[in-house]
């Protein structure tokens, strides 16, 4: 056990709460989470409400305890959820660790989910920002991907939240979608335009194994936009949203000025998390772990007794090489890319010195560039970063 | 005249068709005569190798020495000589023949006589050999005993009518084919009281007692301590151990006299010192002259083997080095390829001898291999007089200083139903076969004759073969002669750069339809890049088939959240491994598939 580092454990001030519950299951989405078994809710609640307050005593004692800055809820569908019962777990995590002033609590929706009470309701509980899954503005595009949403879910949703008072709005998007065209891509962001979102998400599909989509689409790739046609999409995005005022921060995310997620900086910046739920992650200290991916494992575990983390395992213990291998491989996802002076105050040298070879055949093939203090993908980078990512694990 | 002694003594073979059940039917024998307890018995006790025993073939000779109490009470010993069992080692098989003075024909009630047993029949009969027709599984519901006897008559003109009709497999009438060994087949009978002349049938590499040679004494005797010299070879050696088999064990004795089959110890460290096939007399007294049949072993197939993890180079020559202590068909010499890096330049005695050594490297040293496609050994005459073989395509010289090339020729059998007489016929055309003759065996099985070259026959013939005729066809093949042949050295290029391991040696006609499904098969196999690559084949530099691995536009992950970062670094991490493991051509990286996947273009 001498490889855990306790020394290394700086204040941890970011919570993902994962939400295992959804309507239906959509035919792409390989996250964990249980259509049809909304009666476990209840169940997963107190379960989750012991594991925050283990976790919260777990920190006290190791004194990385700290104020959250960031919350995220994040599923399956988040919204599922009451506004009574997000209060409750947001008061908690108050209650426990405190809350920074300015702390960003995100709560992932599904468009169809919520009403205009509930908005106003879910304002009240703490929520500050709601990332919506519109995924497309195209009904046909919708049902394909097994949705049960429409478009104009989508825009009563933003509108209805807009009028709850919720000032900060994301919307997701999928491309490379079958039968999907740079047409249909170009008329959601038309869409997205027109809404008060301060925030994109554009994700490109990827067939994971396990679901509906890996099966019919594995084999016949022709059914599925070729990828010139999928990379015109990205860069039409990203082109758009830059003449909109929006910056690609993230290779899959934009944002007005101020807008970027800030829980989810704390992934790519590799800074330390909590991770509450079944299936989540945490990252503390230079441990990461996750928690059994079985929601009722999960919820006997977290039950009665005050120590669920018999159903957790660990995923990897991080040396001081793997973490500055970490920092590079998610810090470049960011455009702005890995800040050399940033790098050297938590690892003591330059980036430069470090990765002297794997930097230098990036530069050739044109895929990282650096700038001063800065090292980051270029724009062919974006499209081939994991050639980059492959040089750091 | 036999001695009372050798009387007692019948030294025989078995001689089947791979599953007609000549292991099994061994195993039985030894059951009945008690040799060993049941607990003893692993299953098919002479195929001690595992992959003989998976494959159901033997690999190298063994032998074991049995006590049987016959009907007339008297005790006998039957010395069983396994043959190899594959065309592969033809001469192997003629000299454990020549250690036997009578033959166990194993034919299956089912399926008749092939082409493989027949081969060995005629090698048997050859060799002078008493052959005793014993027919097997009779309790299949398939099995037609009746036809198979009469075939047995036709085709190799045996009396069948006192075979004795059993199944291995479910023990019925064991003792009757032991019974009629003793009554049917010859006793050895050579004079005790010559030099020394005993035949080395097969040898084997002990790491404590070094090589153990097995021979049959024909004629004199050797005894512990004797100084002994091998004919051919010209090695001398003391002898320091002496003995018989026993199943599974060696019984150290004094002497062994002529009739006896049995082995030989005497710090032998090399087993090419001990050539099968070879003499060995005593250096005090020796025999004016050896024994009949002495051919040097040849390798008639050459591959390069490369580790694909560069840095086992050193343990695939220690592993080679192991595997030729037992083999001495096996020969290697290092090269270089500037695709594959440092590897060995094998060479076989045939395909399947080829592929059983790649398999034991791959299996019992966990080595990982790729191998370029096999070659056989061609024959150069340049135009300033001089002549070579050809071993490796790469060496081939280029067309304007060649004068003439030759390639070996075999003599093909194929043994099939006749209703595929037509694609058979198709198939050897296709290969360039030079059609002989056909013979009809029965109403319903024939016998064809080819000439074919080598080349076209080590090029998935098997395979196409068993895939036309449903697996009914056999084939078996035996070296005639070099011919003269247009021959051309086809390469490869990626990225306008050859590819060494990737050229080999065709036939002028058939090099645009071999060019163009190498070209398609290394498109499938090589993954895009960032950029486009041509690949190419070429005869001389004259381009003649072409294909374009298209540039791939993306390799990104859209996403990477807090839950995903362990998972996804190891999707990078076996992308990563899955990169090392490709060979750098040029700046193209090559997956090992790619080479693998020529070698088997008709998939």
């Amino acid at each position: 056990m001498s490889k855990y580092n306790k020394t290394d454990r700086q204040p941890v001030e970011a919570a993902y709460i994962h939400v295992p519950f959804c309507r239906q299951k959509c035919g792409y989405c390989d996250f964990i989470s249980l259509a049809g078994a909304e009666h476990l809710m209840t169940d997963w609640h107190r379960a989750l409400k012991n594991e925050i307050e283990a976790a919260w005593r777990q920190a006290e004692k190791e004194s990385y305890s700290a104020k959250l800055k960031t919350i995220y809820f994040g599923g399956g569908t988040p919204s599922l959820l009451s506004p009574k019962q997000v209060a409750e777990i947001i008061d908690l995590l108050n209650n426990r660790f405190g809350l920074a002033e300015d702390c960003e609590i995100t709560l992932e929706t599904n468009p169809a989910t919520l009403g205009a009470g509930d908005y106003l309701l879910m304002r009240q509980s703490g929520v500050n920002r709601l990332s919506l899954g519109m995924q497309a503005a195209q009904d046909r595009l919708l049902k394909k991907l097994g949705r049960i949403h429409t478009v104009q879910d989508s825009i009563t949703a933003i509108k209805q939240a807009e009028a709850a008072g919720f000032e900060r709005i994301s919307t997701d998007m999928i491309i490379g979608l079958p039968d999907q065209t740079v047409q249909d891509v170009s008329e959601t962001l038309d869409l997205i335009l027109s809404l008060p979102v301060e925030h994109v998400s554009y994700y490109s599909l990827i067939l994971e194994e396990g679901t509906p989509f890996y099966r019919c689409y594995i084999d016949h790739p022709e059914l599925l936009p070729d990828e010139d046609a999928e990379r015109e999409m990205y860069h039409l995005i990203i082109d758009r949203l830059n003449q909109a005022g929006f910056v690609n921060y993230e290779i899959s995310n934009a944002a007005r000025p101020g807008g970027e997620s800030r829980h989810n900086l704390v992934y790519w910046q590799a800074k330390q998390y909590y991770g509450f739920g079944p299936a989540a992650h945490s990252y503390i200290g230079n441990v990461r772990r996750g928690n059994t991916e079985d929601v009722k494992n999960y919820i006997q575990a977290w039950s009665a007794s005050d120590n669920g983390y018999t159903v957790s395992h660990i995923d990897e213990v991080l040396d001081n090489d793997d973490m500055q291998r970490e920092m590079m491989m998610l810090g470049l996802r960011l455009l702005e890319g890995v800040s050399r002076a940033g790098f050297a105050e938590r690892y003591g040298s330059d980036p430069l010195d470090v990765f002297t070879n794997e930097i230098s055949v990036l530069q050739k093939q044109g895929l990282i560039q650096v700038d001063d203090d800065l090292i980051h993908l270029t724009d062919r980078g974006l499209d081939f970063a994991n050639i980059v990512f492959r040089e750091f694990v | 005249m036999p001695s009372e002694r050798q009387k007692l003594i019948r030294n025989f073979c078995i001689i089947a068709h791979i599953d007609h059940g000549k292991s099994t039917l061994a195993d039985r024998m030894i059951e009945q005569t008690g040799v060993l307890t049941a607990r003893e018995m692993q299953s098919q006790v002479l195929d001690n190798m595992d992959l003989e025993r998976e494959r159901g073939i033997t690999i190298k000779a063994q032998a074991v020495r049995m006590a049987y109490k016959a009907e007339d009470g008297q005790i006998y010993t039957l010395n069983l000589i396994d043959t190899p069992g594959h065309v592969d080692f033809h001469y192997e098989v003629s000299r454990t023949l020549a250690a036997c003075d009578g033959a166990v024909l194993v034919v299956d009630a089912a399926q008749g006589i092939e082409a493989q047993t027949l081969a060995n029949v005629y090698l048997a009969l050859d060799s002078d050999l008493e052959i005793l027709p014993v027919i097997n599984k009779i309790d299949l519901p398939s099995a037609q005993p009746d036809v198979v006897k009469h075939e047995i008559e036709d085709v190799i003109g045996l009396d069948a009518s006192y075979a004795p009709m059993i199944s291995a497999k479910s023990n019925i009438n064991i003792r009757e084919v032991l019974e009629k060994i003793v009554q049917y087949l010859p006793c050895p009978q050579g004079d005790e009281e010559k030099p020394l002349r005993a035949l080395i049938f097969d040898s084997k590499y002990d790491s404590y007692k070094g090589v153990i040679v097995h021979v049959n004494v024909k004629e004199g005797s050797v005894k512990l301590g004797d100084r002994i010299r091998m004919m051919h070879t010209h090695k001398e050696f003391i002898v320091n151990e002496i003995g018989y088999f026993r199943p599974g064990e060696m019984q150290p004795a004094e002497e062994l006299l002529a009739g006896d089959v049995g082995y030989i110890v005497s710090s032998i460290k090399n087993v090419r010192d001990t050539a099968v096939g070879d003499t060995v007399t005593l250096a005090e007294n020796p025999a004016q002259e050896s024994l009949p049949g002495y051919k040097p072993v040849r390798q008639m197939v050459f591959c390069g083997l490369y580790p694909t993890d560069g840095a086992r180079y050193p343990d695939l020559r220690d592993a080679l080095e192991k595997l030729q202590l037992n083999d001495a068909a096996l020969s290697f010499e290092a090269e270089t390829s500037a695709a594959l890096g440092f590897g060995f330049r094998c060479g076989f005695l045939g395909l399947l001898h080829y592929e059983i050594v790649q398999e034991r490297l791959e299996r019992e040293f966990q080595l990982e291999l790729i191998s370029t496609a096999p070659s056989v050994v061609y024959r150069l005459n340049k135009i300033d007089g001089e002549s070579s073989w050809l071993d490796n395509p790469t060496n081939m010289p280029d067309p304007t200083e060649i004068d003439s090339m030759e390639e070996p020729i075999v003599n093909a059998t194929i043994m099939t139903p006749k209703d595929y007489v037509g694609s058979i016929m198709e198939l050897c055309q296709e290969r360039r076969g030079n059609y002989i003759n056909m013979e009809y065996m029965d109403v319903s099985r024939v016998m064809l004759h080819y000439e074919m070259p080598l080349n076209e026959i080590i090029y998935d013939f098997f395979d196409a073969l068993k895939s036309k005729t449903r697996g009914y066809a056999s084939l078996d093949y035996e070296f005639k002669n070099y011919q003269k042949s247009d021959l051309v050295k086809l390469d490869i290029m990626l990225n306008n750069e050859i590819v060494d391991a990737l050229s080999f040696v065709v036939h002028r006609e058939k090099a645009y339809a071999r060019a163009r499904r190498m070209a398609e098969k290394l498109k499938e196999n090589i993954p895009r890049h960032q950029f486009e690559i041509p690949v190419q084949a070429c005869i001389g530099g004259k381009v003649i088939a072409r294909e374009t691995v298209r540039a791939f536009r993306k390799d990104v992950l859209a996403k990477c959240y807090g839950g995903d970062i362990t998972r996804k670094k190891k999707l990078l991490e076996k992308q990563k491994e899955g990169k090392k493991r490709m060979r750098q051509v040029g700046n193209v990286e090559v997956p090992q598939e790619a080479f693998m996947s020529v070698l088997k273009l008709d998939e």
